[in-house]
C-alpha cells in the first residue's frame, strides 16, 4: 500500500520542481534580454513603458563662446544702438510665448534692465516656466503651454499665438538663456517639476524625422554632451551623427528662418564635437562638408548692399534670378547668417569684407525700424541683437547692462 | 518453358476491423497500416505453374514501397515541381539573403542596418537563421536553388501533412485530396520564399508529433528540439504553442466531463507528461539571439502601425477572396463534424477555433488554421466513410512500388530549374526567374550609373535592389516596414499616393533619383513624366527611374 503514495508523491515533488525550475529559466532569460549587459537588448521593454534616458552630466547647460571680438563688425555705440530697439518690451496681456522664448535666448535669464516696462530675464523665465503667469497673461480659456506628463513635461507648440512656435524652441531657448536643470516648472494644478523632466520629456519625443529638429539638436547638445546617444520612446536610438545627418537632408529651403537655423545648429554641434567629440570622424565630416558648401552659397549670394536673400540657398541664382522679399526675410537671412559666422572658425567664413556688408547693412535697417515694427518682427531682430553682441564677445544683457551704467554714469 | 503469368493469388484486402472480414490473410498495424502478409514476406512464393520466380519480387523487403506511397510521392513531386518553377516573384525572399549576408558578415546588429532612414532603430529578427540559409542556397546554387527551396518546403509541407494523414485514416485517396485542398487553399503563401514556410513544416511536425505524444518515448526531446529550431526560424513558433496547449486543455476539460470529477485530471498520468512537455517546448524557445524578448517582439509586432498599410496583415473580411474560402471551409467543417459518428475533441474544438480567432485577427495567419482543419475534416470523412461501409484498401509493397517512386522523384527533380542547376550546371536567365516582379533590366541600369545619396524605391523592390542593385545604395524602404520610422512610412505613403505635398517630401529627403515600378504605380510614373524638375532617364516593361534635372546637393 505504501508505493502507490511514494509514487504519488515523486510524481508531485518532481512536478513541482519542474515547475519551480521552469520559472526560474523563464524569469532569468526574461531578465536577462532586457539587462543592460545583453548584447541584443532593447532600451524599452514591457514592464518599463518608456526606456531610460541619461541624466545630463550637468547642473548649468553649456555655452559656446563666440570667437571674435571685432568692432570693426560692429561698434559699442551700433551695439548699443540696436540692442535698445530689441529690448523686450511687451505687452503683458496675450504676450506671445514665442517673442518671450526669443527673447529670453538673447538676454539670457541673468537680463536686468532700467526701464520697468521691460521684462527682465527674471520675468520672462517666470513666465514660461510658471503656469500661474501664462494664465495671467492669456486667461482660463487658453491650453496651458505646459503639459504634464507620466514621463515629464512636454510643452504644447503649434501655430497658435498662444503656444511654443517651433518643437522644442522653449527647451532650447531657456537653455541658451542659461537656466538651471533642476530650475522649477509650475504645472497647471499646483504640480512641481523642473527643467529636467522638461528635457527627459522632449528626448522621449524627439523623432529624427520631424520636420524641424533645430532646438532639439541644440538643446541636447548644450545639455548632454560628452554623452552621445540615447534611446526615444519609439525605441530608435539617436546620436549626435544621426541629428548631423538630419540638419544636412534635404533642400535648406525647408529649414526654418529661410534654412538659417540649421545651419546654426549644425555650427554647435562641430564646436561640441571639438571639445566633447559627440560625433564620429564620419558625422564631423558630413557637418562640415555642409557648412562648406554653405559658405560658398553664401559668398555667392549676398546682394551689393550687404543683405542676404531668402533664396540664398540658390546661390548665384539668388542673385542672377532675384526674388522680391520683403524686408523682415531679409533682415532673417543676414542676422541668422551673422549669427552662426559669429561662432564659426575662419575657415568656414565668406571673405570679411562681406561680414562687414551684412553687418552694416543689418545694423542701419534695424536701427531705422519704428518700435512698432520691430515688436510686429520681433523675433527676426532679436537674432540680430544677438549675432551682433556675439561678434564683440559678448552677451546682450551683459553689454547693454554695462552700457546702461556707463549712460547713466555719464549723464549724471 | 512456358511461364505461368498467374502469379500472387487475388485476395480481398479489407481491414480486419471490418465486419464479415473473418480469415482474410491481413494483418492490421494499431495505426490502420496495411499489410499483405504473404507479400509481406519474400520467401513466400506461390507454387504454381513453371519457374515462377522469376517474376517474384526479388526486392529486399525494407526497400518495398506501396501503391500508396508511391501515389503520395507523385503528388509530393509534382508539388515540389510546381512550385520550384515558379519564380522568385516576392520581396521577401531578398530580403532573407540582404539581411542573410549581413548576419554571416558581422553578427545580428542591434539596430537596423540597411535602410538609412531606419538607423537607429531596433533591429528584431525571428528568422535569423533561415535568413542565413537561405543566404547560403543563394551563394551556392543561385537562382535556381531559391527556385529549389521553394520548391522542396512546397514539397515537405505536402509530404509531412498526406503521408501522416494517410497513415492515420488508411486513406490514401482521401489524404491526397486533402493535400490538394491544403495546397489550394494556402497555395499563394507556399509560392513565397520566405521564413513561413519553414514554420509551416515546423508546425505540421508539431502538430503530428503532438499526437503521439503519448505513446511516442522519444516525444520530451524531439518536441523541445523542434521548437528550439522554430523560435530561431520564423517567429509562428507562438503559434506552434497553441497545439499544445490546446490539446493539453482540451484533455483535461474532456477527462472532467468524463469522470465528473476536477480532481481526477490530477490522476491523469499522461497528463503530466504532457505538461512537461509543454512547458520543455516553451523554455526552448528560449534558446535564441533575443532569449524572453523574443516572446515580447512576436506578440506585439503585428500591432505595429506602419502594418496597418499591409494587406497581408488587415483582418479578414468576408468581402475578400481568402474570408469567402474561410467561410466555406468553416461550413464544410461543420457539415462533415455534424454527420459524423467520431466525437470532436474538446481540445481540437479550442485548437480550431483558437486559429480561426487568429486568422480573422489578420489574413497572414489564416495558413495555420487550414493544416488543422483540412485535418479534422479527413479525421470525420474517414469516420463517415467507415460507417458508410467504404472499405479501407490495404496497400501491398512491392519493388516495382520503389521503382515507380524513384523514377517519380527523378523526373521532377530532374526536369526542375533545381535539377537542371545540379545535373546541367544550367542556371534559369534572371529575367526568368523572376517574371514579371524584379526589376532586373533597370537595377542593372542602375549598376551602370549608381545614383548618389538617398533614392525613392518602391517597397516592394527594396530588398531585390539591396542584393542586385550598385554598392552602398541607399534605399528609402524594403519589405521590412515595420522597422521605419512612422514619419518616413506616411512620407512614403503620401509619395507613392500622389498624397498633398508628395514633391516637397522628395526634395525634403534630398532625393534625386525616384525609381518607381509600372504594376502598382504607373499613376506616379505618369505624374512625374509632367513635372518640370524631374527627368526619365530610364523606362522598360516593368519600371522607370527618374532624376532630378537640378540635383539637390549638400
Amino acid at each position: 500500500m505504501s508505493r502507490p503514495s511514494t509514487v504519488k508523491s515523486r510524481f508531485w515533488r518532481s512536478l513541482i520542481l519542474t515547475q519551480l525550475a521552469s520559472a526560474i529559466l523563464l524569469l532569468t532569460s526574461l531578465a536577462w534580454a532586457y539587462s543592460p549587459v545583453a548584447p541584443l537588448r532593447q532600451a524599452s521593454n514591457p514592464v518599463l513603458t518608456a526606456p531610460e534616458v541619461p541624466v545630463p552630466p550637468r547642473t548649468e547647460p553649456l555655452f559656446i563662446a563666440p570667437l571674435y571680438n571685432d568692432p570693426e563688425v560692429v561698434s559699442d555705440e551700433e551695439l548699443a544702438l540696436v540692442l535698445k530697439k530689441v529690448q523686450p518690451r511687451f505687452p503683458q496681456k496675450a504676450l506671445k510665448p514665442n517673442y518671450v522664448e526669443h527673447a529670453l535666448r538673447a538676454w539670457t535669464i541673468h537680463a536686468k534692465f532700467k526701464d520697468p516696462e521691460v521684462m527682465s530675464g527674471e520675468q520672462m523665465k517666470e513666465f514660461l516656466t510658471n503656469h500661474g503667469q501664462f494664465l495671467a497673461s492669456w486667461g482660463e480659456k487658453i491650453e496651458p503651454i505646459l503639459e504634464d506628463r507620466q514621463t515629464g513635461v512636454a510643452i504644447r507648440w503649434g501655430k497658435e499665438q498662444c503656444a511654443s512656435v517651433h518643437h522644442d524652441h522653449w527647451l532650447a531657448s531657456l537653455t541658451e538663456a542659461g537656466v538651471s536643470l533642476h530650475e522649477p516648472v509650475f504645472l497647471p494644478g499646483g504640480k512641481q517639476r523642473n527643467i529636467g523632466d522638461v528635457l527627459r520629456q522632449s528626448m522621449l519625443d524627439f523623432r529624427v524625422d520631424e520636420i524641424e529638429v533645430e532646438w532639439s539638436a541644440m538643446a541636447f547638445g548644450l545639455w548632454l554632451a560628452p554623452q552621445r546617444e540615447w534611446v526615444n520612446n519609439q525605441g530608435r536610438q539617436i546620436n549626435f551623427d544621426l541629428l548631423a545627418e538630419r540638419l544636412v537632408r534635404g533642400h535648406q529651403r525647408f529649414g526654418v528662418c529661410t534654412g538659417t537655423h540649421r545651419v546654426y545648429s549644425l555650427m554647435l554641434l562641430i564646436r561640441l564635437d571639438d571639445e566633447y567629440h559627440i560625433l564620429s570622424p564620419a558625422g564631423r565630416e558630413v557637418a562640415w562638408k555642409h557648412l562648406e558648401f554653405i559658405r560658398d552659397q553664401i559668398t555667392v549670394s549676398q546682394f551689393e548692399d550687404g543683405h542676404w536673400p531668402s533664396n540664398w540657398s540658390d546661390g548665384a541664382l539668388a542673385l542672377k534670378d532675384p526674388v522680391e522679399d520683403e524686408l523682415y526675410k531679409k533682415v532673417i537671412a543676414t542676422g541668422h547668417h551673422l549669427e552662426w559666422l559669429a561662432i564659426a572658425p575662419k575657415e568656414l567664413h565668406p571673405p570679411r569684407e562681406q561680414i562687414l556688408k551684412a553687418a552694416d547693412w543689418v545694423i542701419s535697417t534695424t536701427t531705422a525700424q519704428t518700435p512698432e515694427q520691430i515688436l510686429g518682427t520681433y523675433t527676426f531682430f532679436s537674432h540680430v541683437g544677438n549675432a551682433l553682441a556675439l561678434w564683440r564677445n559678448t552677451r546682450p544683457n551683459i553689454f547693454f547692462e554695462a552700457w546702461e551704467a556707463r549712460e547713466s554714469a555719464g549723464g549724471k | 518453358m512456358p511461364v505461368d503469368l498467374k502469379t500472387t493469388p487475388q485476395k480481398s484486402l479489407v481491414p480486419a476491423d471490418e465486419p464479415g472480414t473473418a480469415g482474410s490473410q491481413i494483418v492490421t498495424s494499431t495505426q490502420g497500416e496495411f499489410v499483405a502478409q504473404d507479400e509481406a514476406s519474400s520467401d513466400a512464393h506461390p507454387s504454381v505453374g513453371a519457374d515462377v520466380s522469376m517474376l517474384t519480387d526479388k526486392t529486399p523487403p525494407w526497400l518495398r514501397a506501396s501503391r500508396r506511397m508511391a501515389i503520395i510521392t507523385l503528388l509530393v513531386g509534382v508539388a515540389f515541381w510546381f512550385y520550384s518553377i515558379k519564380p522568385v516573384w516576392h520581396a521577401d525572399p531578398w530580403s532573407h539573403i540582404a539581411y542573410g549576408k549581413l548576419i554571416v558578415s558581422e553578427g545580428i546588429p542591434a539596430t537596423e542596418p540597411l535602410l538609412p532612414l531606419a538607423r537607429g532603430m531596433t533591429y528584431w529578427n525571428s528568422s535569423w537563421l533561415f535568413d542565413v540559409l537561405m543566404m547560403n542556397v543563394d551563394r551556392t546554387l543561385g537562382g535556381a536553388g531559391l527556385q529549389g527551396a521553394t520548391g522542396i518546403f512546397a514539397g515537405l509541407i505536402v509530404a509531412i501533412f498526406v503521408s501522416s494523414l494517410a497513415y492515420t485514416t488508411g486513406r490514401t485517396l482521401l489524404a491526397c485530396g486533402m493535400g490538394m485542398s491544403l495546397l489550394f487553399l494556402i497555395g499563394h503563401d507556399l509560392s513565397i520564399l520566405r521564413s513561413q514556410l519553414a514554420g509551416i513544416v515546423c508546425f505540421l511536425t508539431a502538430w503530428i508529433l503532438w499526437q503521439g505524444a503519448i505513446r511516442n518515448t522519444h516525444a520530451w526531446w524531439q518536441l523541445p528540439l523542434l521548437f528550439a529550431v522554430w523560435a530561431n526560424l520564423d517567429s509562428s513558433f507562438m503559434v506552434g504553442l497553441i497545439v499544445p496547449l490546446a490539446m493539453m486543455s482540451g484533455r483535461m476539460v474532456d477527462r472532467w466531463v468524463r469522470t465528473g470529477q476536477w480532481k481526477s485530471i490530477l490522476r491523469d498520468e499522461h497528463l503530466g507528461k504532457l505538461l512537461l512537455v509543454t512547458q520543455l517546448c516553451i523554455l526552448a524557445t528560449l534558446l535564441n539571439p533575443y532569449q524572453g524578448r523574443m516572446w515580447w517582439e512576436v506578440l506585439t509586432f503585428s500591432q505595429n502601425p506602419n502594418l496597418s498599410a499591409m494587406v497581408d496583415w488587415s483582418p479578414l473580411t468576408l468581402r475578400s477572396t481568402e474570408g469567402q474560402f474561410f467561410a466555406a471551409t468553416l461550413l464544410i467543417l461543420l457539415g462533415v463534424i455534424r454527420s459524423s459518428p467520431r466525437r470532436l475533441g474538446t481540445g481540437e474544438m479550442v485548437l480550431l477555433v483558437s486559429l480561426a480567432a487568429l486568422g480573422c485577427w489578420n489574413t497572414r495567419q489564416l495558413v495555420w488554421f487550414y493544416p488543422v482543419a483540412l485535418w479534422i475534416l479527413a479525421m470525420h470523412a474517414s469516420a463517415i466513410l467507415s460507417k458508410n461501409g467504404w472499405a479501407r484498401h490495404a496497400s501491398p509493397r512491392a519493388g516495382k512500388w520503389s521503382v515507380v517512386m524513384v523514377g517519380l522523384v527523378w523526373i521532377c527533380f530532374g526536369f526542375s530549374p533545381l535539377g537542371m542547376r545540379v545535373l546541367h550546371g544550367k542556371q534559369p536567365t534572371a529575367s526568368r526567374l523572376n517574371v514579371a516582379f524584379a526589376p532586373v533590366e533597370l537595377t542593372q541600369y542602375l549598376v551602370k550609373k549608381p545614383p548618389e545619396g538617398q533614392i525613392f524605391n518602391p517597397v516592394e523592390w527594396g530588398d531585390f535592389l539591396l542584393v542586385h542593385g550598385p554598392e552602398n545604395l541607399k534605399i528609402f524602404a524594403n519589405s521590412q516596414v515595420q522597422r521605419l520610422p512612422r514619419e518616413v512610412w506616411r512620407d512614403y505613403l503620401t509619395i507613392v499616393d500622389l498624397g498633398s505635398g508628395w514633391s516637397e517630401i522628395l526634395d525634403r529627403y534630398s532625393i534625386n533619383t525616384v525609381v518607381l515600378d509600372k504594376q502598382f504605380r504607373e499613376g506616379v510614373i505618369r505624374r512625374m513624366k509632367e513635372e518640370t524638375a524631374w527627368k526619365l532617364v530610364y523606362e522598360d516593361g516593368r519600371g522607370a527611374v527618374f532624376t532630378r534635372k537640378l540635383p539637390i546637393t549638400r
